[in-house]
């Protein structure tokens, strides 16, 4: 039974973010402290934390293999239980930022 | 580094807030532990982190949960030796085809439900990361629990332990019981073994030595116990220590096995001796400090995880009624039709499907471990800690209504003007 259901693909806990090295916006990334996200999700729905030092929370929705905040969006990319996360950080002033992100060791996970 | 001035401060607050609540919920005619329930609920992000956002971060900033957290675990498995203590496998002999009808429906019916939930809910409100068997698997045990000592506190409260409805009752919870930590073990080693490093057969194996060691060795070393204790009319201080080692070990042994630690205190208490005088004996020395202590200190830690209407949109309220619609159609329903079924005059069935549905600090127990293991994600648990308090919010009331108390104690008289 069940066998048919798909779930949307699994993007929560804490995660290392890698920018554009060549990006160029100090005022937004400087912030910023590893791990840089930390993710609660429920369903297609998910609460994204920026360790920025005030917690800086956005509303995110998960279609398909998208990710999509406020001034988030991203692909999530790999195979379950080593997703990446690709795409862009609008900040503030500045052009938006690509960056790559890697989960970091995940707690026990039901059944995967 | 751990904040002491912090700690102290935290469970200084939780004792206050769970004392204060449960006596105003007394006042409504409801169990203490409910109250407590509740205001491990109003402390979290659900009221204190809306209300007061900054009182909430400086109270319980994150980094420090985690102390709180093992202190709560530690009050856990001294509880769930309680429970096992508390519990006596004889009491459902002597009640014949009622409680066994009624103990099997009230497991399989809000089972079948919980599963079925778990169709629509999955897509919903789960990931990948989680398989569906393993969602529905525990949202069938999740939906199956019967608080056992929620329950018995009820029935003790209303002065009901005598009658024939509360007896059943009580038997019907211990089988439940039982019965659910058993699929839930099932489910954490499901769970655990696709990640854990040693392989499955080691962790089945082990599990299976190590309840065959609990029963027919462990056990019967332990009325050494009763017999010190029968003695002197009490334990020594260091008897007393030895029993807690022995739980400590149980406890450690479950959890190196890949199981849980609290099965293994709940198996150490369930293979006591259960002569009435020694069982009140140890729960009188075991029970304050938890239940005043450390119990509240689980509330709290439930209550900061839950987010009751904190995000999630309106969806979420469809899904909790849903939830709770389900979980009291098969747990209630279930019990009261098997009842019925067995030849109970309706408004007992009634009763015990009332009684059966009380889900209180058990339910509590599960979510967290499901949470812990990943299996149900941060809004499934807020909704199953909403289903737990409706749930037992709803039984008093409910009782009083179909069976009012002046009918049940009338019973009570007859029962034991019966023995008599």
């Amino acid at each position: 039974m069940g066998k048919g259901i798909a779930a949307p693909l699994s993007i929560g806990g804490e995660w290392t973010v890698q920018f554009d090295p060549a990006a160029n916006c100090a005022s937004g990334l400087s912030r910023l402290r590893q791990p840089v996200l930390s993710i609660s999700q429920s369903g297609p729905g998910a609460l994204i934390t920026l360790n920025d030092g005030r917690s800086t929370t956005l509303a995110a929705t998960i279609t398909g293999a998208t990710l999509a905040a406020a001034s988030l969006t991203a692909t999530i990319a790999g195979k379950p239980g080593e997703h990446v996360l690709e795409g862009k950080f609008d900040f503030d002033g500045c052009a938006p930022v690509a960056f790559r992100a890697t989960r970091q060791a995940q707690a026990k996970k039901g059944g995967e | 580094m751990l904040n002491l001035f912090q700690l102290v401060l935290q469970i200084a607050v939780i004792l206050v807030a769970a004392r204060v609540v449960g006596f105003l919920f007394q006042k409504i005619n409801q169990p203490q532990v409910m109250g407590e329930m509740v205001a491990g609920i109003l402390l979290g992000p659900s009221l204190l982190g809306w209300l007061a956002p900054g009182v909430s971060a400086a109270l319980f900033p994150p980094a420090s949960l985690a102390y709180l957290n093992a202190l709560s675990q530690v009050g856990l498995v001294v509880f769930m030796f309680v429970v096992g203590l508390a519990l006596n496998p004889t009491e459902l002999h002597g009640y014949g085809h009622a409680a066994v009808l009624t103990s099997h429906v009230s497991i399989v019916a809000p089972f079948c439900l919980g599963g079925l939930t778990a169709l629509y809910l999955y897509p919903r409100l789960s990931d990948d990361g989680v398989t569906f068997t393993g969602f529905a698997l525990f949202m069938g045990a999740a939906m199956s629990i019967t608080a056992f000592p929620v329950l018995a506190r009820i029935l003790t409260e209303r002065g009901l332990v005598r009658s024939r409805m509360g007896t059943l009752a009580i038997a019907c919870a211990a089988v439940d019981d039982v019965t659910g930590w058993c699929i839930l073990a099932y489910i954490v080693v499901l769970v655990r073994v696709s990640h854990a490093s040693r392989p499955a057969w080691v962790t089945i194996a082990g599990s299976i030595l190590y309840v065959l060691v609990m029963l027919f060795v462990v056990r019967r070393l332990l009325p050494a116990f009763e017999r010190a204790f029968r003695r002197r009319g009490e334990l020594s201080d260091n008897l007393v220590a030895v029993i807690v080692v022995l739980v400590l070990v149980s406890a450690l042994a479950t959890e190196w096995l890949g199981i849980h630690l609290l099965f293994g205190a709940f198996l150490m208490g369930a293979i006591m001796p259960k002569t009435p005088d020694f069982v009140n004996y140890l729960l009188h020395k075991f029970e304050s400090v938890t239940v005043v202590l450390l119990l509240p200190l689980f509330f709290a830690f439930t209550g900061l995880r839950t987010r009751i209407g904190v995000g999630g949109g309106s969806a979420i309220w469809l899904y909790s009624a849903m939830v709770i619609v389900v979980a009291i159609t098969g747990k209630l329903g279930g019990s009261m039709f098997a009842a019925r079924l067995a030849g109970m005059p309706w408004r007992e069935a009634a009763s015990l499907g009332i009684l059966m549905n009380t889900r209180g600090l058990m339910e509590l127990v599960i979510l967290n471990i499901g949470l812990d293991i990943g299996v149900i994600s941060p809004v499934m648990f807020s909704i199953m800690v909403l289903m737990a308090l409706v749930t037992t919010f709803m039984t008093t009331p409910l009782l009083e209504w179909v069976y009012p108390s002046r009918l049940l104690k009338a019973q009570v008289v007859e029962a034991e003007k019966n023995v008599a």
